[in-house]
């Protein structure tokens, strides 16, 4: 007999209220029904698993009858173990113990609410597909799929959480993917002892070689990025559970870049890209500018603007330093509140808290009219590369702490350590600032400039020709 | 560690560098527009600052900008500029100074002892213009103009208009002093003072000052100022006025729109020869009672009688400071160059000048008639 019994699993799956045993009794005896109600279709249950087995007209003599002739469910397996017998029971399965016979089966019948794939939240496009991934791990290969028909797509499940055993799955295309990239995410991933899997972010973690605040692992919500992506010899990696898949190598580069590059003018999408890295370096570097220049070198201001400010600050008790550094935390609270507010109450206090903020704020003589445009200017530049904002208010504390210690060589000094941590990063053994910091070359000509279709859509990860 | 270590003394390093600690508050500072210098009968500086002042009131959403007046005396320079601060509440800062201004008495007295100062001093400037005030200086910087509340910026934006410079000078400071150490030493500055006009309140270029060795050693009129800027080469954007060829009595008026020249300089055995051709390049402006353009003889006359007029003015303000032994075109630095030799204090004994003016007419129009 089987060591799968019912009793061994209520006693497994005690204090669960939404396992559901079923007997049916039959002219061979008893069958006994499990499932977890919380996760099957009830309905795919009864039309296919127990109604074709109480109004069968063979005797089910053995397994091979029962599958053949009986069930009628698509996915249908034995079980060999108590443990193996309660995961699929967890997973959405129905476990079916017959008495008369040793075996013990399964038959998928999964069942669960889950959203449609909607536009996703970020990356909007002006003209490109609209689809965004959702929760469901089938759902999104499935996306993925439809775009690419490829046999050589590789599709690697695993799973992740020893409790949680969430299903993972790394994604590439056999012959495009670097090997050493496969290997390095694969192990990396089986690595992974944890108990709970529930992010992506989890796995994004365990990927990263450098700790930093900025992303050296890119992330997708949408199946045509995800599909370019492979397509260009990356690897995906889809997490059950998680309406993204992240994207590897990375780089930094690729924080510039939309999916409407790709579906606009190719004399259009350099405009958007030269905005961002543009948007990038005035958010990055401005309130360091503004505090050399205004703290130490005066001499290098227009005269107008040296005493427009002047006039600005006059009553302004802090420093400039203090000022700048107050009025980015409090445009960052308003970021904080206005994401994490439902919708249209975050957007109300975004728009009425900065206007309020800042119009109360020179008012007051806490802040000076200057002060308030570099600091806007800054963090609505930031929001350009949404990908970086969080990483560029870090960014912008230490430049002003060391322009406000020493000038413009506090600003050098503080620009060039930003310029040395990014090109020290590196994602899955690639150079993260390439084609920046690196002698490396790859066919990757997608930097600024879009080239014609034909020209860019290949394996980037090829050693280029010229080295 | 040892990284940490060499990071440490790299980033230590800084601390030696120039801004390092220098941390000022723009609004807690006064920042200088134009800065005056006067000597008064004792012999003391008397220093006189116009200052950039922000105030703001209770309500206001931004300060206003206000121009006050400092002034103060020392036995030096320097002495003077820090009793200036005694009356001030904040740090007085010359980064933004736009006009040094000296006064006729301290200009013809002599220079030498303030401008060292100025030039080492790290917070001024060396492309301030420089001008010497042909009233009293106290009254030139504190006068309340319609058209600029600050003096200094006023100066500053008037030598960048290519209009009011046809006959002037444009000499910033550190031409100033790169001039002091050439040849003859000359400088030729601006001489500026209040608008005689009871209806307006302003400040004019009224002539040229020309500056040997650091002392005032005489004047130039703005007519003698357009010859000196066509002998030196300089940039003349103005008007020429010649009498009409074909009305006696009326005028034809031509705007020079370039002005290159063109120097040689030769040694025969007795005289230096210094020979200057000025290539005018002027557009028919208008004339008086009309004229006939398409007249080849006509034009000819024009062009004739403004080579004249170039050829004569130059000469005659030569000759004018040559009898003063003031060599006004700093000769002696372009004769050191090529005869070091024949740089002696009487060289202008031995120099010959010759202009050659050569003028072409351009119309500014297709209007050829205008009766």
């Amino acid at each position: 007999m089987s060591a799968v019994t019912v009793s061994s699993i209520k006693q497994k799956l005690n204090n669960n209220y939404s396992i559901i045993y079923r007997s049916l009794e039959i002219h061979e005896g008893n069958v006994e029904i499990i499932y977890d109600d919380t996760m099957v279709n009830i309905q795919f249950i009864s039309e296919f698993v127990i109604s074709p087995i109480l109004n069968k007209d063979k005797i089910i003599t053995d397994l091979e009858t029962l599958e053949k002739e009986v069930i009628t469910s698509a996915t249908i397996g034995s079980i060999k173990s108590l443990d193996e017998a309660v995961n699929h029971i967890l997973s959405g399965a129905v476990v079916l113990i017959f008495d008369f016979l040793d075996e013990v089966i399964y038959c998928s019948a999964p069942g669960y609410a889950k959203r449609s794939l909607d536009i996703p939240p970020t990356g909007g496009v002006f003209k490109g597909p609209r689809e965004g991934f959702n929760e469901i791990l089938q759902d999104n290969i499935s996306a993925v799929k439809r775009r690419i028909k490829d046999p050589n797509l590789k599709l690697v499940s695993t799973t992740v959480g020893k409790k949680s055993k969430t299903k993972v799955v790394i994604a590439y295309i056999e012959g495009s993917a670097p090997d050493d990239v496969v290997k390095f995410i694969t192990k990396r991933i089986d690595d992974i002892s944890m108990d709970y899997v529930i992010y992506a972010n989890i796995i994004q973690e365990k990927l990263t070689v450098t700790k930093s605040s900025f992303n050296t692992l890119g992330f997708t919500e949408k199946p045509d990025v995800a599909a370019a992506k492979l397509g260009e010899g990356r690897v995906a990696i889809f997490v059950d559970g998680t309406p993204l898949c992240i994207t590897a190598p990375y780089f930094f580069i690729e924080n510039f870049h939309t999916a409407d590059d790709y579906t606009l003018n190719k004399y259009v999408s350099p405009f958007g890209v030269l905005l961002r890295w543009g948007a990038f370096l005035s958010s990055t570097l401005l309130p360091g500018i503004y505090i050399s220049l205004f703290a130490y070198h005066f001499n290098l201001v227009p005269y107008i603007l040296l005493f427009n400010m002047a006039a600005s600050r006059y009553g302004v008790p802090f420093p400039l330093i203090v000022e700048v550094i107050l009025m980015l935390i409090f445009f960052q609270l308003l970021r904080e509140a206005g994401i994490r507010l439902p919708q249209p109450i975050g957007q109300t206090l975004s728009i009425v808290g900065a206007l309020i903020l800042g119009d109360a704020a020179v008012g007051s003589g806490f802040a000076s009219q200057i002060t308030i445009m570099i600091v806007a200017l800054t963090s609505i530049a930031s929001f350009l590369v949404p990908t970086l904002s969080v990483s560029i208010f870090y960014w912008n504390i230490i430049i002003i702490l060391f322009s406000g210690l020493l000038g413009l060589p506090g600003f050098y000094i503080a620009f060039i350590l930003l310029c040395s941590h990014l090109s020290s990063l590196t994602s899955c053994g690639y150079p993260c600032l390439y084609p920046l910091g690196t002698l490396n070359t790859f066919k990757y000509k997608d930097i600024i400039f879009r080239g014609d279709f034909d020209e860019i859509s290949h394996n980037i990860f090829i050693k280029d020709d010229a080295e | 560690m040892k990284k940490r270590f060499i990071c440490f003394i790299i980033l230590a390093s800084t601390l030696i560098l120039t801004s390092c600690y220098n941390y000022k508050d723009v609004n807690r500072m006064f920042f200088l527009t134009a800065f005056g210098i006067d000597v008064d009968e004792d012999d003391n500086v008397v220093a006189y600052g116009e200052v950039f002042v922000a105030g703001r009131k209770a309500g206001e959403l931004q300060g206003k900008e206000e121009a006050v007046t400092f002034m103060n005396k020392g036995k030096t320079i320097f002495q003077a500029i820090r009793n200036m601060n005694l009356n001030s509440r904040y740090p007085i800062s010359f980064v933004m100074n736009r006009a040094i201004l000296f006064s006729e008495k301290a200009a013809m007295k002599g220079m030498d002892d303030y401008l060292d100062f100025l030039l080492r001093d790290q917070e001024s400037l060396i492309r301030q213009h420089i001008f010497i005030a042909c009233c009293p200086l106290e009254e030139l910087i504190k006068i309340e103009m319609e058209e600029d509340k600050f003096v200094g910026i006023f100066l500053n934006l008037l030598m960048q208009n290519e209009k009011a410079l046809a006959n002037t000078s444009e000499t910033t400071f550190g031409e100033f002093m790169l001039n002091k150490s050439l040849g003859s030493k000359i400088n030729v500055i601006n001489m500026i003072g209040l608008h005689q006009n009871p209806s307006y309140q302003g400040i004019d270029i009224k002539g040229l000052a020309v500056i040997q060795d650091d002392k005032m050693v005489g004047k130039m009129s703005l007519e003698e100022g357009r010859f000196y800027r066509h002998f030196q080469g300089l940039k003349h954007k103005g008007t020429i006025n010649v009498t009409n060829p074909e009305k006696p009595g009326k005028h034809v008026i031509l705007e020079s729109e370039s002005s290159k020249t063109k120097g040689k300089i030769y040694y025969d055995g007795k005289t230096i020869h210094v020979i200057r051709t000025v290539n005018v390049r002027a557009s028919f402006a208008g004339s008086e009672g009309g004229i006939n353009l398409q007249e080849n003889a006509i034009r000819e006359a024009i062009e004739a009688e403004v080579e004249k007029i170039v050829e004569e003015g130059c000469m005659e303000l030569f000759r004018k400071f040559k009898e003063q032994g003031i060599d006004v075109f700093n000769l002696k630095a372009a004769i050191e160059k090529k005869y070091p030799e024949l740089a002696t204090e009487d060289f202008l004994d031995k120099v010959k000048v010759k202009v050659i003016a050569n003028v072409k007419i351009d119309g500014s129009s297709d209007i050829t008639n205008y009766y």
